[in-house]
């Protein structure tokens, strides 16, 4: 197909203005409504037991009659994180103190620690010396708040443990 | 803004503006807005403010099937948002949580429990092998108290669900 030569002053010019228009106004649309959300996680649960909270409860401590319904394995950790809150006048839901108990030791009087950077202390203690393993039970009170069940949660996983299971409070 | 072809062209003097990496720089910078925008999470309420966690690990998605249960507090200034039917139905509950499951009004914890066990039978109904490879995703609000969620999680597990996780925002560490 011949062409025909071109002028020498014809040049095509796109309309860019319009397109620059819309496109700066649909770019501030994005930026105000840009809320960059925050990244989420996600941690493993292990079921809360029935014969677990039947053998902590003194006037049915017979848990043969829960197993059966409940179908999954439990954890077998030998120590428990009581986490203690204030009391009733002070309804906050923050942690006061966490009683440690170890199942091999139940004559043993369960240690207390009063924070979490005491927590850390004992379990990187314990976990030096061998004497945990990587599995914990944690059984919070009812009050406590899920932000402290978390705090607990950390400094658990911190110290190696990543087997947390609960208790019920 | 000019464009091109203006008055001076008459004059010799070629006076337009390159627009083009502008425009490149600027149709860029929308792709990336776009890309990144989230008007609405597709699972998770906007009323449930996680925990913080430093050892939460990253979603995992090869999940079969999720199942997102978020659980608030229930407060007087989220009540006041709800037609006032469903906020006095949710008023009388002797529970101080409320359910929040996308696509449904807000649930109090016996009415989840009703819920998650016809949830657990339809979704055992139209598994091929009759097992129920859901997971359930709690998004607690972190102010929720302990007791509240555990009930929860004893609905989960009565309803036949086993396998569970929980949700917390990851705390990022600088350096």
């Amino acid at each position: 197909m011949r062409r025909s030569k071109p002028e020498a002053d014809s040049r095509i010019t796109l309309p860019i203005t319009a397109m620059l228009d819309m496109t700066f106004q649909l770019l501030f649309f994005f930026i105000i409504n840009f809320r960059p959300a925050d990244l989420e996680g996600q941690m493993d649960l292990a079921l809360p037991s029935e014969n677990e909270k039947q053998a902590h409860d003194q006037k049915n401590p017979d848990p043969s009659k829960a197993v059966a319904k409940d179908p999954q394995p439990e954890i077998q950790a030998d120590l428990t994180l009581k986490v203690k809150t204030p009391g009733a006048q002070n309804a906050s839901g923050a942690i006061e103190s966490i009683v440690i108990s170890d199942a091999r030791l139940p004559k043993d009087k369960p240690e207390e620690v009063r924070d979490l950077d005491a927590l850390r202390q004992y379990l990187e203690r314990k976990k030096k010396e061998g004497k945990i393993k990587d599995a914990i039970k944690v059984q919070g009170d009812g009050r406590l708040r899920m932000k402290h069940v978390i705090e607990v949660m950390d400094i658990c996983r911190s110290t190696g443990i990543d087997k947390i299971s609960f208790v019920q409070p | 803004m000019s464009h091109g072809g203006g008055g001076g062209a008459d004059e010799g003097i070629d006076s337009d503006f390159c627009l083009t990496p502008l425009l490149d720089l600027v149709l860029q910078m929308l792709m990336f807005f776009i890309i990144n925008v989230n008007f609405v999470a597709e699972q998770v309420s906007p009323d449930i403010k996680l925990p913080r966690s430093e050892s939460a690990r990253p979603i995992d998605k090869a999940d079969p099937t999720t199942l997102f249960l978020n659980q608030k507090v229930r407060t007087e200034e989220f009540l006041n948002r709800l037609p006032p039917a469903e906020a006095r139905r949710l008023r009388d509950d002797r529970n101080s949580s409320v359910i929040l499951v996308p696509g449904l009004p807000p649930m109090t914890l016996d009415e989840a429990k009703a819920w998650l066990r016809d949830r657990h039978e339809l979704l055992k109904k139209i598994s091929p092998d009759g097992e129920v490879k859901a997971v359930i995703h709690f998004r607690p609000d972190g102010d929720l108290e302990l007791d509240q969620m555990f009930q929860l999680m004893k609905h989960c597990q009565t309803a036949g669900f086993t396998r569970m996780k929980l949700r917390a925002n990851v705390i990022q560490r600088k350096g």
